[in-house]
């Protein structure tokens, strides 16, 4: 906390689509592909209306306290005790889930570009880069994460243009895939898109103003919905529902297939900007996982405290034998144990927040 | 402060190099097309057609003698460990990187165990999907071998420019890559398409229908390649069930909405002021097919119209066509013919393959609410029963560059 970190509006608008868009990369669509086949897409896109509440409470309660972040709203809510147990779960959570993405994206780009390459390389590499930009701050994260924004954007819009061009409208239907209720079943799990925007309320005090977090968390909210939803309905469009179903990582077969008129491997486009986007993603979460951890310890200096977890995310990360199949599983089970938790903290702190600033209007 | 920058650059060229997946060119020897045959015991054997890219560089004025491509046939267990294998051999590390086709021999398409081998193709990295599969009528290995193009040596880009050209024409299927096999096989309720090739030569072919033909048939004379592309390989959940020839081919791509329409198809059908005589026809499809489908009923019927537009390119009956009356006769004995020759081909996938190689399981998809419903359905088995009625919305648009010409009997006196 002794340096005092501050970030412009549109870098955390970069930052957040660009942490949270990223997932659409990597086995996360599967998940949805895999339970409700065709109608997949639909999971986000319905569970855009219970994040767009569990945000809506997120953003009335910060809003009601300035100059307070998250953590320490749940502070003041919450109370001493009760708040560091809340901390400490989120920051349980937030580790858990770099350890396992961390293995996931190692575990993607050694089957997918540098099968040669030991797997512990590239994960160590990855994670000091990652450490390093930890190390540097949120606000080096933001600026790079700005500073990528756009070809990133381009280079996805492209993606997704050609890939729906040169798919099938028709693999579409049936348009209910598995049955309603699978989807409505399904798109609580998605809901876990919320997650990343409840620890960007971390963020929300270097923001200029507590104004400019609302827009910001709604702008990153909107972009974020369409943009998983195309890319779902562009994966499907290719493949149709039976063989997605069999595929590890749809984006990087889709980037594969499809070609630039006469650019036959365009892939090698899009791998950079995305390795770029990955070290972004995992720096913000290092930083705010060791930010968590400063504050639940009382360590002051907290960034110090990077190398020492970059080290235990590759330690623990490369425990799991055969990656491609453990990973995925061992992640789906983590988000049915995330989705609970994170809303009655949301929908908490939001219930508190509106009788504590009750009782200060009476006493007034 | 500049010390420690330097450093830390140095360190990081050790790592941004990449060094454990560095690949270079000189060392790599580039597999265009793998060949797949049949092997003893439940092995398959694995072709590998590799170009010189010496060879390539010739035309910048190289003088040595070097041979266009280099051919290896071995046995194999799968595609992925015989990369290795072929190093016993090959001095340079063999490499998918270029991949452009999979040619199959139709003995093992037409095998139970070959999906088990051409899935093998998911799992190396660098085998994309958009690889052309072919099925060839004798041994890939020997394939291979007569495959001696003579106005583009280099092979690569012969199969490259030969596959290209004859999608567009009709003759063989437009979407026959890994992609669509492994999607249509895994949904599993329409026929695939596979390219049909061949390189030899039927010396004595009994002429059936002069137009009808499949790669092999086509009698020629002159000195020139003997490989020819015509055709489709029909797969019916992974195996090959058997072939269509060129023309079906083309009805396939006209009534399919799913596949890339061939923009180039020329045809020919009777004329119908002279029976002894042909018309040449240029056939373009301008948008999607319609589709109409009543599944519920007790004859589930599906009605499609193809909207095309016909470009009348030869008149051998010298009939003057610029008599409306001649015209309207034109136009109605061509859309009948052409109504015909689609019907035909659709009641033959109905009887001969019980199945249809028209997508038109994705337009019956649009019926059902959910996949359940439709899987419970089953349309590929019903569909052998089903009333298929296609209809053509035909419009003749020109008549060639000249539109009128004398009529016969005033040339021949």
């Amino acid at each position: 906390m002794e340096t005092k970190q501050s970030i412009g509006l549109r870098e955390f608008i970069a930052l957040g689509i660009i942490m949270i868009g990223i997932k659409l990369t990597d086995d996360t669509p599967i998940i949805y592909f895999k339970k409700l086949a065709n109608s997949a897409w639909m999971a986000p896109l319905l569970s855009a209306g219970m994040i767009a509440v569990l945000l809506y409470f997120l953003i009335s309660t910060t809003e009601k306290f300035d100059n307070q972040n998250l953590v320490d709203l749940i502070f003041t809510l919450f109370g001493k005790y009760i708040g560091w147990i809340a901390i400490l779960y989120l920051w349980a959570a937030l580790f858990t889930a770099l350890i396992i993405d961390t293995a996931i994206y190692t575990d993607l780009i050694s089957t997918m570009y540098f099968p040669n390459t030991p797997m512990f390389a590239i994960y160590f590499l990855m994670m000091v880069i990652c450490g390093f930009g930890a190390y540097k701050g949120i606000q080096a994260i933001g600026s790079t994460a700005w500073a990528i924004f756009l070809y990133i954007t381009v280079a996805l819009i492209c993606a997704l243009l050609i890939t729906i061009t040169h798919g099938q409208f028709d693999f579409l239907f049936p348009f209910l895939g598995n049955g309603t209720w699978p989807v409505i079943k399904e798109s609580l799990k998605a809901i876990t898109i919320y997650d990343e925007l409840l620890y960007l309320g971390i963020l929300s005090t270097m923001l200029p103003s507590k104004k400019d977090f609302k827009k910001g968390s709604w702008i990153i909210f909107g972009v974020v919905i369409t943009e998983i939803t195309l890319a779902m309905i562009s994966f499907l469009m290719i493949f149709d529902y039976k063989s997605i179903q069999l595929l590890s990582y749809p984006w990087h077969e889709v980037i594969r297939y499809i070609s630039l008129g006469f650019l036959q491997n365009v892939e090698t486009l899009f791998f950079p900007f995305w390795l770029v986007g990955l070290i972004i993603r995992f720096g913000a979460y290092l930083y705010l996982i060791v930010y968590m951890f400063g504050r639940l310890f009382n360590i002051k200096e907290f960034q110090l405290l990077v190398p020492i977890f970059s080290i235990l995310v590759v330690f623990l990360g490369v425990i799991p034998e055969q990656p491609t199949f453990t990973l995925p599983i061992i992640r789906s089970k983590l988000i049915m144990f995330t989705v609970i938790p994170t809303c009655s903290i949301t929908v908490l702190l939001w219930v508190l927040a509106k009788f504590k600033t009750r009782g200060k209007k009476h006493a007034n | 402060m500049p010390i420690k920058r330097i450093g830390l650059l140095l360190i990081s060229v050790i790592f941004l190099s990449g060094c454990w997946d560095k690949l270079e060119v000189e060392k790599r020897a580039y597999v265009v097309g793998i060949g797949l045959d049949k092997g003893e015991d439940g092995m398959i054997k694995v072709t590998f057609m590799i170009p010189n890219p010496e060879f390539a560089s010739q035309a910048q004025g190289g003088a040595s003698n070097v041979p266009p491509k280099e051919i290896i046939t071995m046995e194999a267990n799968d595609l992925i460990s015989i990369k290795n294998k072929a190093n016993i051999i090959v001095a340079k590390t063999i490499t998918y990187d270029q991949l452009q086709f999979i040619a199959v021999s139709e003995e093992l398409a037409a095998d139970r165990e070959f999906i088990r081998f051409i899935y093998d193709a998911t799992k190396d990295v660098e085998i994309r999907r958009d690889v052309n599969l072919f099925i060839t009528k004798e041994e890939t290995a020997e394939y291979f071998r007569k495959t001696n193009p003579k106005l583009e040596l280099r092979v690569h880009k012969y199969f490259d420019l030969i596959i290209d050209h004859v999608q567009r024409t009709g003759f063989i299927p437009s979407n026959s890559e890994l992609l669509q096999f492994f999607r249509v096989t895994e949904a599993g309720s329409d026929l695939f398409l596979g390219i049909y090739s061949t390189s030899e030569k039927k010396e004595n072919f009994d002429w059936q229908d002069k137009n009808k033909i499949i790669a092999g048939e086509l009698t020629y004379e002159g000195a020139t390649g003997k490989t020819q592309f015509a055709g489709g390989a029909v797969f019916k959940n992974g195996k090959m069930i058997g072939k269509v020839t060129g023309d079906e081919v083309r009805v396939a791509n006209l009534v399919n909405n799913t596949v890339t329409t061939a923009d180039d198809v020329l045809a020919s059908y009777p004329d119908p002021f002279d029976k002894n005589q042909q018309l040449a026809v240029k056939i373009n499809k301008l948008h999607k097919n319609k589709i109409k489908m009543n599944l519920k009923a007790e004859k589930p019927l599906i009605d499609v119209t193809v909207p095309i537009v016909v470009e009348i390119l030869s008149d051998h009956s010298m009939t003057n066509y610029s008599l409306k009356k001649n015209r309207v006769i034109l136009e109605k004995k061509v859309k009948e013919s052409i109504e015909k020759e689609f019907m035909d081909f659709a009641k033959k996938t109905q009887t001969e393959f019980k199945a249809q190689p028209f997508g038109w399981s994705l337009a019956a998809r649009k019926k059902f609410k959910t996949l359940k419903e439709y899987q419970d359905y089953n349309f590929q088995e019903k569909y052998p029963d089903m009333e298929v009625r296609i209809h053509i919305d035909m419009k003749i648009t020109d008549f060639g560059r000249q539109k009128n010409i004398p009529h016969i009997k005033g040339v021949s006196k």
